[in-house]
């Protein structure tokens, strides 16, 4: 019932969207009635996926998209998030919360009404895209054409907690870039005055937060739940994910050239583009399972060549309209050797060759076997060694972009920057002499700590420190800076100067890591409601009195017989000890652990970027 | 310093970054990639290249041989040809014979593939026993599907 | 000038819609490794009837006709959704000799099994312990296998084959 419910929802909501897309020049709406039709066809649209979510609480397996994915057994907020953890629900996700924007959208105040409905009709645009997309290849109410009383899908890898609000907050931000895009491609039509570039900064800051946020909880899952030690795998899906995420801060950053009045639109607007093409690009990608990836999704040409038709359509359409109403020749750039436009500028351009070299990787693979019919795989190593070096300088750059002045070469305070420079190179030097030596990691680590330090400089000897909002609104580029130059040390530390202590240990073995003892007591076995575990149990630093506990081990799952692996970790503020435990073979059990040096400032950094990311969505 | 030099340090600054870049794809497409291969596909001079490759296939039944807790010795086939592979480290979890795998490593003198990364793929296709029993046990498959 | 630059955009984006959709085409799946054995030889095996172990079939018995070979299993729900296309396509094409496998199957359930939903193959061949599976490279159930008169595989199709498949891809070989 629901799943009729559902699909009629969204039958309707795309009806009206075709109605508003083809009539906006015939019938010449009220503004009222616009918005009005606007917001039903969303909340018609959630009302769609809502029901859908409805037939997985209730568990309704006549739906068979339920019947596919959930299972009776599964605890309720799994099978919520079942809604969106197959391909037809999650294109449905994606769809409601296009919706969503356009709805929020729909209330904007501050710009005319005639712009406001012409991005709102490219919304509409897009929504039609994907609805019919939905219905034709990925419908997610069809019914169960056999009686079942139970469904299929225990996946347990699937049932955690990081991957259940994993999608939809990234899911906000690639589609967040959907607005972005509209507003450009309404602001090349109407080619008034640049009041849309103040709007388009809100709503790119906000996806670019969302995409943010996504990401990191995409990796922090792959840390804790993969057991591989490891955050970041440069995977095909990650990938995708990063490519929006760097245009969209060269996006954000060129913005900030609006309010120096040196609108550079041309770019602005190519940028918006690309960066909704790339996420649309992304879940075609994904979607259509043309990679080869640790996260396999099923595939399905019919869909995969449908999603391209609308990757081409979206894209070359955006492009298009950009090639034949390119912006006129707004006020040239007050470009200086080194003020804060040429910063930006090379910033940019840094940005897209970096996006550039991911998008190349990413699709490498799949040229080369058209071409040559080999199989290839493009991975960490060849992300490693491009992208970073094509980073650092950007990196450089932006520890001192932001005291730049926009009309002089002049730096405020350079010699404070040069002598703190010097002295903080020492100091790593020295550290890092002392230490163990490793070039990546003294270039890593110096960039991160310069980048704080030039930060806090410029803050405190160009501002009056005071707290009030204005003041953080005033020094929120620098705290962003900041939040990159924490997740900088974060990464360099826990990939750099990882540690992997292997140990063949029988139970009741003492065994030292990094200078403290730990016990391997025992191995231990029970049995929970549906899988077994297996538990090898430590104390950690037996010699003090509170010594602590770790768990690691695997869980069987009888039902759909698989194991997952549940490494062990044990917090601490400077480092993260992994235990993971591996195979027996005559009572000796094999366990690896690896120290990982900072890993909390990564998540740290991030949080401090979506932070600042908030913040710049305040001011104008 | 005039403006128009000021110009076209940036220009000739920016060039320079976008040639490097291009350099340095150039450079990691040919040294950085790693080929895909199945067992059969694989020929003498393969092995004798060194180079890190991806081997494709399933675990030989019966091949799967444990050293110690943490090395193992295991074949991989395509049914047409199959290779030795040392294994040191943990295996992924879903790693069991006859089950998909991918190997990623590089030859040895002896010709046995020196695996540095096991990547298990599951099978979607299998249904579950125990769903399949009480679907049995209920008799709620229709007899007259279609 | 700038007309050009601004067309790069456009130029890349035809550049990869043509590779992805020429990649889309040509059919291939990443995720699963490439059959070896397309177009080679079929895999010898020997295999008894489900309904009377001393009938036997071997690689020979099929020589010099086309056959389906499809594995499948009682406890398999895919399966079922294909098994009825397997009746359209004996009623279609009689001269097509239909083969099954059993995969790893206790034989009451599989006997049961073709009873309530039919049983639409020539020869239903016992593979309990699932090595003639291995043999052909299975990788999940079901999978189809279409063999040529001179008994080479000319088609194999992982997971359950539908209308589609059946249409534009094993109807033209027959």
């Amino acid at each position: 019932m629901s799943s009729l419910f559902g699909f009629l929802s969204l039958i309707f909501a795309t009806g009206i969207n075709f109605y508003l897309f083809f009539s906006r020049y015939i019938l010449r709406f009220q503004s009222q009635r616009f918005n009005f039709f606007i917001r039903l066809s969303s909340l018609l649209t959630l009302l769609s996926f809502f029901s859908l979510m409805y037939a997985y609480i209730i568990s309704d397996f006549s739906n068979y998209n339920v019947f596919q994915n959930s299972h009776s057994n599964k605890p309720l907020i799994y099978k919520i998030s079942g809604t969106w953890g197959n391909h037809e629900g999650s294109m449905l996700l994606w769809l409601s919360t296009l919706s969503i924007f356009s709805f929020f959208f729909s209330f904007t105040k501050n710009i005319e009404d005639d712009f406001k409905k012409l991005t709102l009709i490219i919304q509409s645009f897009l929504h039609i895209l994907f609805s019919l997309f939905i219905i034709f290849t990925s419908n997610p109410f069809l019914v169960n054409s056999i009686l079942v009383n139970e469904g299929l899908g225990l996946n347990p890898i699937l049932q955690d907690p990081g991957l259940a609000v994993h999608p939809p907050v990234l899911y906000a931000g690639y589609i967040g870039y959907s607005i972005v895009f509209s507003i450009a491609i309404a602001g090349l039509f109407q080619n008034k005055d640049d009041e849309w570039l103040y709007v388009a900064k809100k709503w790119s800051l906000i996806s670019w937060t969302f995409l943010t946020g996504g990401i990191a909880l995409g990796s922090y899952w792959a840390y804790y739940e993969l057991g591989w030690g490891g955050w970041w795998f440069w995977d095909p899906v990650e990938n995708i994910s990063l490519m929006p995420w760097i245009a969209g801060l060269a996006l954000v950053h060129s913005l900030m050239m609006v309010r120096g009045e040196q609108a550079i639109k041309k770019w602005i607007v190519f940028l918006s583009i690309l960066c909704f093409s790339l996420s649309v690009f992304g879940t075609f990608l994904v979607r259509s399972g043309i990679l080869t990836s640790v996260h396999s999704f099923a595939a399905d040409a019919s869909r995969g060549i449908f999603i391209l038709l609308i990757f081409f359509i979206v894209t070359g359409f955006g492009f298009l309209v950009f090639l034949l109403k390119e912006p006129k020749k707004s006020n040239s750039l007050n470009l200086l050797f080194i003020n804060k436009v040429s910063a930006l500028v090379i910033n940019n351009i840094l940005m897209i060759i970096a996006t550039l070299t991911i998008l190349l990787g990413t699709i490498y693979p799949i040229i080369i076997e058209v071409l040559y019919n080999k199989r290839i795989s493009v991975g960490g190593p060849y992300f490693n060694s491009t992208v970073i070096p094509i980073m650092i300088p950007g990196f450089l750059l932006m520890s001192i972009a932001p005291i730049l002045s926009w009309q002089t070469n002049k730096i405020i305070n350079s010699k404070k920057y040069a002598l703190g420079f010097i002295i903080l190179s020492i100091l790593v030097l020295i550290q890092s002499f002392f230490l163990e030596f490793n070039t990546w990691g003294l270039v890593g680590l110096l960039l991160g700590f310069w980048i704080i330090l030039a930060s806090i400089i410029a803050i405190c000897s160009s501002y009056k420190v005071k707290f009030t909002i204005k003041f953080f609104q005033i020094i929120n580029p620098h705290i962003a800076h900041i939040g990159v130059g924490i997740a900088i040390i974060g990464i360099t530390c826990s990939s750099i100067f990882q540690t992997e202590l292997d140990f063949n240990l029988n139970e009741g073995d003492k065994f030292n890591v990094n200078g403290k003892m730990v016990l391997f007591e025992e191995i231990a076995t029970t049995n929970q409601i549906n899988f077994q575990s297996l538990r090898g149990k430590f104390l950690f630093d037996i010699e003090k009195d509170e010594s602590r506990k770790i768990e690691a081990g695997k869980n069987y799952y009888p039902v759909s017989k698989m194991i997952t692996s549940e490494a062990g970790i044990l917090h601490q503020w400077n480092k993260d000890i992994y235990f993971i435990l591996g195979d027996q073979k005559n009572n000796e059990w094999f366990v690896k652990v690896l120290i990982n040096p900072f890993v909390s400032f990564i998540w740290l950094g991030v949080i401090i970027m979506m932070y600042s990311g908030l913040i710049a969505v305040t001011r104008r | 310093m005039s403006l128009r030099f000021q110009r076209l340090l940036l220009i000739l600054l920016t060039l320079i970054i976008i040639f490097s870049a291009v350099l340095l794809i150039l450079y990691n497409t040919r040294e950085n990639v790693s080929y895909f291969y199945t067992p059969s596909e694989i020929d003498e001079s393969d092995m004798l290249t060194k180079k890190i490759i991806r081997i494709g296939g399933f675990v030989e039944k019966n091949s799967f041989n444990k050293i110690s807790s943490s090395s193992f010795k295991f074949r991989i086939t395509d049914e047409k040809a199959s290779i030795l592979v040392a294994y040191d480290g943990i295996l992924p979890d879903l790693f069991r014979e006859g089950q998909g795998a991918v190997i990623e490593g590089s030859f040895s003198d002896n010709n046995i593939f020196n695996a540095t990364n096991v990547f298990a793929k599951h099978d979607e296709n299998y249904m579950p026993k125990s769903i399949k029993e009480s679907l049995k046990d209920t008799g709620y498959w229709n007899k007259n599907y279609k | 000038m700038n007309k050009i630059v601004i067309l790069t955009p456009l130029i890349i984006l035809l550049v990869i819609c043509i590779f992805s959709l020429t990649y889309l085409l040509s059919g291939k799946d990443p995720n699963k490794p490439p059959s070896a054995l397309l177009n080679k030889d079929v895999p010898i095996f020997e295999s008894s009837s489900l309904y009377n172990s001393k009938e036997i079939i071997r690689t020979i018995d099929i020589k010099n006709k086309k056959t389906l070979i499809n594995f499948f299993a009682s406890w398999c729900s895919p399966c079922k959704i294909e098994h009825p296309l397997f009746f359209e396509i004996s009623e279609k094409y009689p001269e097509l000799y239909l083969l099954g496998f059993n995969h790893k199957d206790p034989t009451s359930q599989a006997k049961k099994y073709l009873e309530d939903d039919g049983n639409p193959y020539d020869f239903v061949g016992v593979d309990a312990d699932g090595l003639i599976a291995l043999e052909f490279g299975v990788f999940g159930l079901p999978e189809t296998y279409l063999i040529n008169e001179n008994g080479k595989i000319v088609f194999k199709f992982m997971g359950p084959i539908t209308t589609d498949v059946l249409k534009n891809e094993i109807e033209p070989l027959l």
